[in-house]
């Protein structure tokens, strides 16, 4: 064949094979970026579906619906790789011989060596010296690269200090800082220490949800959940959960924007089914907290996890295997550089301390206890912080630093679910069909007296120094006089209680299941100062901060303020 | 010519799209219903075979065998491209590339390391069959059987002659990247090697993306500078290099005597052809004298500075270590820096063990690294420094040669040659 006619032929052949070749590549790519995009499984016809199912767990026409259309989009995804796969090859096999025909064009015209005249030339001299040249070149390329490696790289880790570093940059200072800190904000279940007392007193004492009277923002929380929001200068916080999810929500204090939102997401160790929890519990129950540079949130999974302020996950663990017939509902608290978690369940009872840096286990109390579902408090005593702890049948005390148990004193029973109170040396304990306990927090402990009156179920008691304040599921508030036990009023209400009463300057707030915040005064006679609504059913504990009121109710969070 | 250039861009556009589809990881939720069907359980396949290994061996030793009967009595460029295409089918596509002849280097030094590391004769042979053929016929292994010197020798379109002074440069690259692979290797690091290994992917079909984009830039590179992998990356090339220089038998572009023609000048796209060097000396005896007496001097002074520099990127280098990595990270977590957690690190807090061990393993490995990086620094300087010794000595040469340590022996200067065996 003519070498110019077999030039074009095999030009025409490359570029036929080319074109064919970019026609399947296009086609993969295209594919294939719909392959990545696409995400079958989660569908939105597919997911409405799902909504449905949850609505109705038992209708087997819908379930059928979801199986035909998970299979479709299986069917349709796997077609699409099947389509990859041969295309792949197509467009292989198209490249071979787009290669071929180019390097055969190549070899046709290429042309025959023209070496030119000879002359007899010494270049070995100069060849040798650009060699030299090149070489002493190298060395000082290497010698830049060196220099650029080590200004670019980060200052290499001195492990023979790191025996003495403690975790997360804490020092002494930093740690006394944030601790100074905590009264400032509403760092966890009750707030500071979990004793329900407020620093600021600036709140308001009226708005009305339906109307919107002194509700600064109100933002739907998108997954359910019991647990009460806690806040940190500008921050709030708040745990909300379903079978789909365990999500961490970061709000704005100041305009309810939401800032963040992450899940848990699957935690190495915990078992494939989720564990049981009743409805009116959910898996969202607990209260997380925070130390001024983390957040701590538990689910009712058992997996507890950490982010900083800005939502990076800092570590994530599945504590236990839940036995709870109701589901996980003692919240969180810190103290210092640890975070503390009451775990009693039908196993067995078990107090927590973990590194707030790591979520390692620093000590771990394990206690013969029954399941309860009370949280623990910081009791600011003379002799040093306790972590007083409720459990059925024993109130119990520990060292928060070292984990000793202090002093145990038998006096709950049934469903513990009241969270402890303290106030002014004495610690004070309730739960229905036991009793309302004073305790002395001298060496021994000493019991200061006993009472036997209507008895809270879910809520906690508030000791506010002269008087202790108790409400119940069923409507009842009662006032005690902390030093004599005496029982100084009781009142009865429409609504239950399950929130707990809050300690704000003189007045205590105290919210009903129907969202309705009764305000009164502290003080030995009942004296009412307001009742406000919420506008939706409510059973959280509010977060008191500056001139602000944050309130979870059962579907939305509200901001009030003035 | 323009149009051929220009598709034959498409072609190597299309290659990188093609990457861009081999990517593709199909992996998909199991379906989210009870039903009666049994997943099947997870389970590692069981190992292949020996007799897989020894018969892959056996092809090795075959191949060598082959090349070496073409290169040196049948002369046939056309033998030696069919048995390459063969080799990039079988080492390459069919067997995906592993075990290969380059990273076996790492799995040698790891044994010489003293740690409990063992090399099987497999991956032994391996290693030692193309330098054992290079001692005594050149480089036959990169000539038609290795397979990353044929994926790029496919993609040689229209060669160009780079810079001298480039060239020479570039050449130091191969000696670093087997240094450190040596070290990293030695110090049970890691297989640099293995995971740098630019053309693995398009034998898997599938691989990380950023490797196969640099693969698929090394192909496009590859059209106008033939196999730039072998001679500007390839560290087992190094050692090939230096057996094929003391080889018994080399590649010879003339069959006979050379007649001087010229033809051959331009024949090879690897740069690897030596003009003759006349005898007559056109320099100054007393002045490359001198010469040689300062780059002699010179030399322990660039192997210590060069060993210093290599001691001063100790910290960098022991970040490839996955112990030293992860002792930082945990160190960093531990000390407040504001790094969120890796799985490695998760995984470790689960483990149990303590901080203080992670570190001690670390530091033990980070000084392990330490001595090598002045051993490895050391090295390349001495590789610097023979080199000038080499270019401050004059040699003679009367033909024009192929030159031993760098001529990948693809045959392809024997077409240029117009002197026939039957005149030998």
């Amino acid at each position: 064949m003519d070498r110019k006619i077999a030039y074009w032929v095999a030009t025409a052949a490359a570029f036929v094979a080319g074109a064919f070749a970019f026609f399947i590549a296009i086609n993969l790519t295209v594919n294939q970026l719909r392959l990545k995009s696409a995400d079958p499984l989660n569908s939105p016809a597919l997911e409405a579906l799902r909504g449905e199912l949850r609505g109705e767990p038992r209708n087997e026409s819908l379930k059928t619906e979801i199986r035909e259309l998970d299979l479709l989009a299986r069917k349709a995804y796997f077609s699409s790789l099947t389509f990859s796969n041969a295309g792949a090859w197509l467009l292989l096999g198209s490249l071979i011989i787009t290669l071929s025909a180019l390097k055969i064009a190549a070899g046709i015209s290429k042309r025959g060596p023209r070496p030119g005249k000879y002359e007899q030339k010494d270049e070995s001299l100069e060849f040798a010296r650009q060699a030299r040249e090149s070489l002493l070149a190298t060395l000082a390329i290497m010698a830049i690269v060196v220099l650029f490696v080590l200004l670019l790289s980060e200052k290499p880790v001195d492990f023979s200090s790191a025996e003495t570093d403690e975790p997360l940059g804490r020092s002494e200072a930093r740690t006394a800082e944030l601790q100074e800190r905590m009264h400032l904000n509403w760092p966890a279940f009750r707030g500071h220490n979990g004793v329900g007392v407020a620093h600021y007193t600036n709140v308001p004492v009226a708005w009305n949800g339906k109307t919107g009277e002194n509700v600064l923002w109100k933002k739907p929380v998108p997954r359910r959940g019991f647990s009460s929001p806690i806040v940190w200068d500008k921050k709030l916080f708040l745990t909300c959960a379903d079978e789909e999810a365990r999500e961490v929500l970061c709000y704005d204090a100041v305009s309810g924007e939401m800032l963040w939102r992450r899940e848990v997401g699957v935690v190495p160790g915990m078992p494939p089914e989720l564990p049981d929890v009743s409805e009116d519990t959910t898996y969202a129950a607990a209260t997380a907290a925070t130390d001024g540079r983390f957040i701590f949130a538990i689910f009712g999974t058992g997996n507890i996890v950490c982010f900083d302020f800005e939502g990076e996950k800092q570590w994530v663990r599945h504590l236990v295997d839940v036995e709870n017939i109701y589901g996980h509902a003692s919240s969180l608290i810190t103290y210092r550089d640890l975070l503390f978690v009451q775990f009693d369940d039908s196993t067995e009872g078990r107090v927590f301390a973990l590194d707030t840096a790591s979520g390692d286990t620093v000590w771990l109390a394990r206690r013969e206890l029954e399941p309860c579902w009370s949280s623990p408090i910081i009791a600011d005593a003379e002799r040093g912080p306790q972590l007083v702890v409720a459990g059925n049948p024993f109130l119990m005390a520990y060292d928060p630093a070292s984990g000793e148990k202090l002093w145990e004193y038998e006096c709950l029973g049934g469903e513990v679910a009241s969270s402890p109170a303290f106030a002014d040396g004495m610690v004070f304990s309730a739960n229905e069909y036991a009793a309302l306990t004073a305790l002395k927090l001298a060496q021994p402990i000493k019991l200061a007296w006993e009472a036997f009156g209507e008895l809270p179920d879910v809520s906690s008691p508030l000791a506010t120094g002269e008087r202790l304040f108790l409400a119940t599921g069923y409507g009842t508030l009662g006032c005690y006089d902390s030093a004599s036990g005496e029982l100084l009023w009781n009142l009865e209400f429409d609504e239950g209680f399950y929130s707990s009463p809050i300690l704000v300057g003189d007045r205590v707030y105290l919210m009903d299941r129907e969202g309705v915040m009764h305000i009164f005064r502290n003080a030995d006679e009942y004296e009412q100062i307001a009742t406000c609504e919420l506008g939706e059913a409510a059973t959280s504990i509010p977060a008191i901060m500056d001139g602000r009121i944050y309130i979870r109710g059962v579907k939305s969070l509200f901001c009030i303020g003035e | 010519m323009r149009t051929l250039n220009a598709t034959v861009l498409l072609v190597i556009g299309l290659c990188i799209f093609t990457l861009h589809t081999v990517h593709a990881e199909a992996r998909f939720p199991h379906p989210e219903f009870d039903s009666d069907y049994g997943l099947p359980t997870m389970d590692n396949p069981e190992p292949s075979s020996s007799m897989v290994e020894y018969f892959d061996l056996a092809v090795l030793a075959v191949a060598l065998g082959l090349a070496t009967h073409f290169i040196h009595k049948k002369r046939s460029r056309k033998a030696l491209f069919w048995l390459m295409l063969f080799c990039l089918a079988y080492f390459g596509f069919w067997r995906k590339g592993c075990v290969c002849p380059i990273g076996s280097v790492q799995n040698v030094a790891a044994a010489c390391s003293g740690a409990d590391y063992t090399i099987s004769i497999f991956v032994l042979g391996f290693f030692a069959l193309p330098i054992i053929s290079a001692l005594f016929h050149g480089r036959t292994f990169c000539s038609s059987v290795c397979p990353l010197g044929a994926i790029q020798d496919v993609f040689v379109v229209k060669p160009i002659k780079l810079p001298w002074q480039i060239v020479r440069t570039l050449r130091i690259i191969p000696y670093i990247y087997l240094g450190l692979a040596v070290l990293l290797a030695w110090s049970g690091s890691a297989f640099i090697i293995c995971r740098l290994d630019p053309f693995v992917g398009f034998f898997r079909l599938s691989g990380d993306m950023t490797m196969l984009l640099i693969g698929a830039a090394l192909l496009l590179i590859g059209i106008f500078i033939a196999r730039p992998y072998c001679r500007f990356l390839c560290p087992y090339g190094v050692l090939l290099g230096w057996a094929s220089a003391c080889s018994r038998k080399h590649l010879s572009i003339t069959p006979a005597e050379c007649i001087q023609c010229r033809l051959c000048e331009d024949a090879c796209p690897f740069d690897a052809i030596r003009k003759p060097v006349p005898t007559e000396l056109p320099e100054d005896h007393a002045k490359a004298k001198r010469r040689l007496t300062v780059v002699l001097a010179l030399l322990p002074l660039i192997v210590i500075l060069s060993g210093w520099l290599g001691s001063m990127l100790a910290d960098p280098i022991s970040r490839l270590d996955s112990t030293v990595a992860l002792a930082e990270q945990v160190h960093a977590e531990n000390a407040g820096a504001a790094r969120a957690p890796t799985l490695r690190s998760e995984a470790f807090r689960e483990r149990g063990q303590s901080a203080a061990e992670l570190y001690a393993e670390a530091e033990s490995i980070r000084d392990r690294i330490k001595t090598g990086s002045w051993i490895f620094g050391g090295f390349v300087g001495m590789i610097i420094g023979l080199g000038l010794l080499k270019y401050s000595v004059r040699r003679t040469r009367n033909d024009y040669e192929a030159d031993r340590a760098e001529c990948l022996a693809c045959g392809r200067c024997f077409a240029f040659c117009p002197v026939k065996r039957e005149e030998a």
